[in-house]
C-alpha cells in the first residue's frame, strides 16, 4: 500500500507509518537509538534489502570475489546513512565495520564465498570473533556473510550451523532468524577477550545461477 | 554532487531525489532551513510518496553526506519546546514523558511530538559556497 508522504509527523503518525514504511521504521530506530539492540535491529533490516538486491541479479555477480561482493553490501549501506568502511584495521582488516552516526556503536562482518570447506566458513568466524571484534558492550554482535553460489544454500546454512554447534565453543547457543529464515541464524558463545556472550548473525546469501532454459 | 554520484551510482532515483534536495537547499539562506518538514523534502524531490523519499532523507542525515539534521519538537496549543532526541528516544522507549513547562504527565504526548530536519553544520557549507 503506497504511504501519502505527510507535512509534518508527529511520533504517533510516526508509528503508525513503520509497519507500511520499513525505510521509515528503520530510519526512527536508527535516529532515536538508545541501545545496541535497536541499533542491530535497524541495521540487520538493512542488511536483508542489501542482500535481497544482490541476490535479485546473481549473473552479474558470477565471478565476483568477497571483496567486490561485499563492496555491494557497504555501497547500499552508505546509501542508507551508515558510517560503514570496508578493510578497516581492527586487529586485522576486517570485511565489514558499521558504526552509528551519533552513537558508538559498531557491527563488524566477515565475508567468505563459500567453496565447500566448512574449515574456510570457520576461519572466518574465528577472524571475526578472535582478531577483529573485542565483545565490549558498544559491539556485542557481528555477523558472518557467507556468498553461497551452490544449489540449495538452505543446506549450506544448515550444515554450517551443524557444525558450529559441535565445535565446543564456551557456552554455546544458536536459534532461528525469523528475518530470513532457512538462511540466517544466530549464534552465541563467550567471547574470549570480553567473557561477555558475543552474538552473530550468520546470514547465508543466495547466489546460485545456472539457469536451464538455454540447454 | 560528486559524493552523491559515487554513492548512489547504482540507485538512480535516490541519487535524483538527493540531487533535487541539494540544489534546493543550496539556493536558499540558512535562516529559512531550520524547519525542513517530510512535506518540503518531498516537494523539493518532486515526490509525494513516503517510500520514494525515505532513502533520500536517510542517505542526507547519514554519515556519509550528513546535510540535514533530525529534529524534535513538543507542540502543546500555543506552548512549543524543542527537544534532544535522546528525550524522545526516552519517551518512545518507557510510554512516560513529562510537559517540559509544567511537570505533569502528558497521556498523548505520541500526537504533540513532531519531526522535522534543519539544515546541518556541514549543510551550512552548500550555502557559504554559492
Amino acid at each position: 500500500m503506497p504511504v501519502k508522504l505527510p507535512e509534518e509527523m508527529s511520533l504517533a503518525e510516526l508509528a503508525e507509518m513503520e509497519q507500511w514504511a520499513p525505510d521509515l521504521a528503520a530510519f526512527a530506530k536508527l535516529t532515536l537509538a538508545t541501545t545496541f539492540d535497536q541499533f542491530v535491529d535497524a541495521l540487520n533490516q538493512d542488511i536483508d534489502q542489501g542482500v535481497r538486491l544482490m541476490e535479485d541479479d546473481p549473473g552479474v555477480r558470477i565471478n565476483d570475489g568477497e571483496d567486490r561482493l561485499t563492496a555491494d553490501l557497504l555501497t547500499f549501506l552508505t546509501g542508507r546513512g551508515y558510517d560503514v568502511t570496508h578493510d578497516e584495521k581492527i586487529g586485522g582488516h576486517c570485511d565489514l565495520v558499521v558504526k552509528h552516526r551519533r552513537q558508538s556503536f559498531r557491527w563488524l562482518g566477515e565475508a567468505k564465498v563459500h567453496k565447500n570447506d566448512y574449515g574456510y566458513l570457520r576461519q572466518g568466524f574465528d577472524q571475526l570473533c578472535t582478531r577483529y571484534a573485542r565483545g565490549t558492550p558498544d559491539s556485542p554482535q557481528g555477523g558472518l556473510i557467507i556468498y553461497i553460489r551452490q544449489p540449495k544454500a538452505s543446506s549450506v546454512v544448515s550444515t554450517w550451523r551443524s557444525k558450529l554447534t559441535g565445535a565446543g565453543l564456551e557456552e554455546f547457543a544458536h536459534r532461528d532468524c525469523s528475518r530470513r529464515p532457512g538462511l540466517s541464524f544466530f549464534s552465541c558463545h563467550t567471547h574470549k577477550t570480553s567473557g561477555l556472550p558475543y552474538t552473530v548473525r550468520h546470514i547465508g546469501v543466495v547466489l546460485h545461477f545456472n539457469p536451464e532454459d538455454r540447454r | 554532487m560528486r559524493q552523491i554520484n559515487h554513492d548512489l551510482g547504482r540507485d538512480p532515483s535516490v541519487r535524483a531525489a538527493c540531487i533535487a534536495i541539494v540544489d534546493y537547499l543550496a539556493g536558499q539562506p540558512v535562516q529559512n532551513l531550520q524547519h525542513i518538514t517530510f512535506g518540503a523534502l518531498g516537494r523539493m524531490a518532486g515526490t509525494t510518496s513516503l517510500a520514494e523519499i525515505m532513502p533520500a532523507i536517510r542517505y542526507l542525515t547519514g554519515a556519509a553526506l550528513p546535510l540535514l539534521d533530525p529534529q524534535f519538537e513538543f507542540i502543546d496549543g500555543e506552548f512549543i519546546e524543542p527537544l534532544s532526541t535522546t528525550e524522545v528516544a526516552e519517551a518512545r522507549g518507557s510510554g512516560i514523558f513529562y510537559h517540559p513547562e509544567s511537570g505533569e504527565q502528558v497521556a498523548d504526548f505520541a500526537t504533540k511530538i513532531f519531526m522535522h530536519f534543519s539544515l546541518s553544520e556541514e549543510g551550512k557549507g552548500l550555502t557559504t559556497c554559492r
